[in-house]
């Protein structure tokens, strides 16, 4: 039943901000255009994926209620690092399995001035859903009706520290 | 210095239930790093701090 879910999944195309120098907001419709402005940041770039999670020959691996990746730490009900070709064209998701809480992302060292990532949900009931990023307390509403995870997009980008 | 990401928890609503089923991947972000002129001023601040603590300890 679940693999059923799993081959519906609905990735949001998220517009996430970037802050601009009077401490605003900007939105990005596409990873590119994030990366462009991205360079405009000070700071230390790195790229995180979760491939090195899964074994060779194998499509997913049971993680648990928590994973650090480079003083990156998510958490959830239970996180499964998946690469099934159903959920995601290319790369490997990591996905809150039956949470009864949203995915939390917290940085246990320096500051990070800017975030930014392919966000996606299994949505097999719904043709559409709305995604909520928070941030400390600030709250920022996103939606999308595509399918996939084709397009590179949603990404998120502050110049202040999150 | 943490963020959420909610689905609003609508799988399965139909049946009753309300999970989340949040996924991400491809993560990109920018850390912030130590200026200089920071460094320096620490490093000020620490020798100063531990030249006070030597002239405590030391008898007169």
């Amino acid at each position: 039943m679940k693999a059923q879910a799993l081959r519906r999944a609905c990735f949001v195309c998220l517009f996430l901000p970037i802050a601009n120098i009077t401490g605003g907001t900007q939105t990005f419709s596409d990873r590119s255009l994030f990366l462009n402005a991205v360079k405009r940041i000070q700071g230390e770039q790195q790229a995180l994926t979760f491939d090195h999670l899964i074994p060779p020959l194998s499509w997913d691996v049971e993680i648990g209620p928590s994973l650090q990746v480079s003083n990156v730490t998510f958490a959830g009900r239970f996180l499964i690092a998946s690469r099934y070709p159903e959920i995601t064209s290319s790369g490997t998701v990591l996905y809150n399995f039956d949470g009864g809480g949203p995915l939390s992302i917290s940085f246990t060292s320096s500051a990070v001035r800017a975030f930014g990532a392919d966000w996606g949900s299994i949505v097999s009931q719904h043709a559409s859903f709305t995604a909520t990023l928070t941030l400390d307390s600030a709250s920022r509403s996103l939606f999308n009706r595509q399918r996939g995870l084709k397009r590179r997009s949603s990404v998120l980008l502050r110049t202040n520290p999150l | 210095m943490s963020l959420t990401f909610s689905d609003g928890g609508i799988f399965n609503a139909g049946g009753g239930f309300f999970f989340h089923e949040e996924m991400l991947k491809d993560i990109f972000l920018v850390r912030e790093v130590p200026e200089p002129a920071s460094l320096k001023i620490l490093f000020v601040g620490a020798a100063m701090f531990l030249a006070r603590l030597w002239r405590r300890k030391k008898p007169s």
